[in-house]
């Protein structure tokens, strides 16, 4: 049996030439710029914020930052937007827990406010993240 | 009819079916009907070197018919997710299987349109274009996994073992 050039190049330069690592670049690079990819894309969301006090619907900007106070019937809240996220930024009442929810970037998930019957929510369809047959 | 090509092949699907059924013994990945590791690629890509363009469609094709048949799926969700990654992923490693890619790297390249075609399947199926936003980390995830898959098929190249065709009448050694 006798080896073709391509065996004997293998054999000596090893298991993995050049071509297979630009090839492996090219998949990590593509993946990169598909991560980097402006979250917005992403989220496929609207470009408002709802902020629901007790039933009551207020609608903020997604794509103005700024800090917007309520008045819930608990205590007063202040919801902040930021980048096209929104976060509950202070709240007055006593477990904090909408204030560690943290950021939302997208309409799947809400931040929950019970003391103050609230709800914030982004609208729009929700990104997948999960499909059971 | 090469009898000794057709017992390699045969050889090749039955190994290619054991593994899909291996795998699918081990908990999924992520929560997607029918994307999974890959382990029978590695036998796809050594009947792509070893026989031919040809017969790795056949072993692809087949394996995937005889796999949903066994387990139930046969034109189910996982069967047409499966069928577009395989398919997309054959078009790819034939187009560049006499490239200067190793088959490590023929193999990664594999991989990363197998799961391409997978999630575009998906995409069909749902009717939605968001698990398209899985493709990055299935591409990452696409590196190890396409290097894990094209081992033994370099291992055996390396060895000369392909560049013996079966109908060549030629003695296998190694």
């Amino acid at each position: 049996m006798k080896p073709t050039a391509r065996d004997r190049d293998t054999r000596l330069r090893g298991w993995v030439n050049r071509w297979d690592l630009l090839a492996m670049a090219l998949v990590v690079l593509t993946a990169l710029l598909l991560l980097l990819w402006p979250a917005m894309v992403r989220t496929g969301g609207s470009d408002t914020v709802e902020v629901s006090v007790d039933g009551q619907i207020a609608v903020l900007p997604l794509l103005e930052d700024g800090h917007h106070p309520f008045e819930g019937p608990d205590s007063p809240f202040v919801v902040s937007v930021q980048d096209r996220t929104v976060r509950m930024e202070r709240a007055g009442c006593p477990d904090q827990l909408c204030v560690h929810q943290g950021a939302l970037r997208g309409p799947s998930g809400t931040i929950v406010c019970l003391p103050n019957r609230t709800i914030i929510r982004i609208p729009g369809e929700p990104a997948y993240d999960g499909v059971s047959r | 009819m090469k009898t000794r090509e057709l017992s390699i092949q045969a050889m090749l699907l039955a190994a290619a079916v054991v593994l899909a059924y291996i795998e699918m013994m081990v908990p999924p990945l992520v929560p997607l009907p029918g994307i999974k590791a890959g382990l029978p690629n590695i036998v796809i890509l050594v009947c792509l070197y070893w026989l031919g363009r040809r017969q790795a469609l056949t072993v692809s094709l087949l394996r995937i018919l005889l796999v949903s048949l066994f387990t139930g799926t046969w034109l189910g969700p996982g069967f047409y997710v499966s069928l577009s990654g395989a398919l997309l992923a054959l078009a790819v490693l034939s187009a560049l299987r006499d490239s200067r890619l190793s088959p490590i790297g023929l193999s990664v390249l594999g991989a990363s349109f197998h799961n391409l075609g997978q999630l575009l399947a998906a995409a069909a199926l749902l009717g939605t274009a968001q698990v398209l936003w899985l493709l990055p980390w299935f591409l990452l995830g696409s590196i190890p996994l396409g290097v894990v898959t094209g081992i033994p098929t370099q291992l055996l190249r390396n060895r000369g073992i392909f560049s013996q065709r079966p109908d060549r009448n030629a003695t296998i050694s190694g």
